[in-house]
């Protein structure tokens, strides 16, 4: 990390039209990457098996909503046009469905959760993922979301209980340092603070562009989270580990300050239909650890959504 | 980093009891559960068998709300309505989707309820337990609160 810090995060000269013109050597085409990041960004919603047959609700969706159309790549998921305010919508009022944005909306599955599993989330608010993750555990085992910073926490409780997860315990705690009854869970999913490069797209995005020095800081905190996350999964857990962010900085950066005797990361299986780019082995000289081609990069351009990183480890 | 919350099991046969006979709940309907005190206030939560509140008191909430005081069975909270209110049996109000509509808008229905009727309901349409309201002089009162009312504006039907 403290190489990082005292380094320049990008040697790239181009005009400062786009900050994403430094991601050209990484991208298979850096204009259609920049130009898919200036249109709105299309919204999904997914059935909440927890409020009813998931079959009947798709049914409801798809009659009082003629603007929807089904995911490629998900059942029981829709697309629709950026105008579109699904929020308001009875459906979403009910909890029966939920809105998140697609290139987010696949991770999880990544982490392969299985019914009555412990299972933690170390940055849950707003909730999607640990909703996506109680679903997962069947709303049987037990999740904890954990939240470092007690103004979200409200948004991340409204999320769970209107979706009616029952098996989450919502703590407020640090990442850094987490630990709960010193009892490991059999999955961890790391959704960290990242520069928001991926949510360009959306109408209240959160990207930081060109601030060299935050990014810095921010590495050094996910690469806490992602320690922390290992340090709380059981020998042959898993753990997820995600950003919104294109920066190799952000990802395979974090992922290759793991020593490989801690965690291997895994081969992800796509969905069909998704289309996603490998980790990169180098970046700006420094070279990484060979399994982070493993991880996955979504590209906005590549399937009409935002951007996202995973990558999933296994605890050794 | 906000205050933190320390749980203790709550009586199950004394809440189960109370929900009871206060609703008409059958036991039956909270044996995946076990319910959950939080001593820094008066709410009881409910929350999946499995889940267990840190023991360093850390804990912000577990499964959801319940009552917003353990002595108040009454006092049902709207996620609590939405995940059980279809198993109760007393002081329920269903609704045509017409009314469903108006009341999930946050409109007060009248004719629903006798003149004499005082207390809180369980509102609940054809999609399912829909929220709370209180029976006053003939009028059902909407409790639903904001953030789950939908939009004036908003022309969607509930079928």
């Amino acid at each position: 990390v403290s190489d990082l810090v005292a380094s320049p995060l990008s040697t790239d000269t181009s005009p400062p039209d786009s900050p994403l013109r430094r991601y050209a050597g990484i991208v298979d085409d850096v204009e259609a990457l920049i130009a898919s990041c200036s249109t709105p960004l299309p919204r999904v919603v997914w059935a909440n098996p927890l409020r009813g047959d998931v079959g009947e609700i798709a049914a409801r969706v798809e009659a009082n909503h003629p603007s929807v159309e089904r995911l490629r790549w998900l059942e029981n998921a829709w697309r629709m046009p950026p105008s579109e305010r699904p929020g308001n919508w009875v459906e979403f009022k009910l909890g029966q469905i939920h809105a998140q944005e697609e290139a987010a909306l696949w991770a999880v599955p990544m982490l392969g959760v299985l019914p009555g599993e412990r299972v933690l989330d170390l940055c849950a608010s707003p909730g999607n993922k640990t909703a996506q993750l109680a679903i997962a555990t069947g709303n049987t085992g037990m999740v904890v979301a954990n939240e470092r910073y007690g103004v979200r926490i409200d948004a991340l409780r409204f999320n769970l209980d209107r979706l009616g997860v029952t098996n989450t315990v919502v703590t407020n705690r640090d990442g850094h340092g987490f630990r709960y009854d010193n009892e490991p869970f059999d999955r961890v999913l790391a959704d960290v603070p990242c520069s928001c490069e991926g949510t360009a797209r959306k109408p209240h995005g959160n990207r930081r562009d060109d601030d060299s020095a935050w990014r810095a800081q921010i590495v050094q905190v996910q690469v806490g989270l992602l320690r922390s996350a290992l340090a709380n999964v059981r020998r042959g857990g898993t753990v997820l580990y995600c950003t919104c962010t294109f920066a190799p900085e952000e990802n395979e950066f974090v992922l290759n300050s793991i020593s490989t005797e801690i965690a291997q990361i895994e081969p992800i299986v796509l969905p069909d239909g998704l289309h996603a780019a490998p980790g990169i082995p180098t970046w700006e000289g420094r070279e990484f650890r060979a399994d982070v081609k493993n991880a996955a990069r979504i590209w906005p351009h590549h399937n009409d959504t935002g951007g996202f990183f995973v990558a999933r480890l296994r605890r050794i | 980093l906000r205050g933190s919350g320390v749980f203790e099991e709550y009586n199950r046969e004394v809440a189960v009891e109370a929900l009871r006979a206060t609703w008409g709940f059958a036991p039956e309907v909270f044996d995946a559960f076990r319910f959950w005190r939080r001593l820094d206030s008066s709410a009881l939560w409910i929350a999946a068998a499995r889940c267990t509140p840190p023991s360093d008191g850390s804990a912000e909430a577990i499964g959801i709300l319940l009552t917003r005081d353990f002595e108040r069975a009454d006092r049902l909270s709207t996620h609590a309505i939405r995940l059980f209110g279809m198993a109760a049996t007393k002081w329920v109000v269903r609704l045509d989707d017409i009314q469903a509509m108006a009341y999930l808008r946050g409109v007060d229905l009248e004719g629903l309820v006798g003149a004499e009727e005082r207390g809180l309901r369980i509102v609940v349409g054809s999609l399912g337990p829909l929220g709370r309201a209180r029976a006053d002089a003939g009028v059902l009162r909407c409790e639903l609160p904001r953030p789950f009312r939908v939009p004036e504006n908003r022309t969607q039907s509930i079928e």
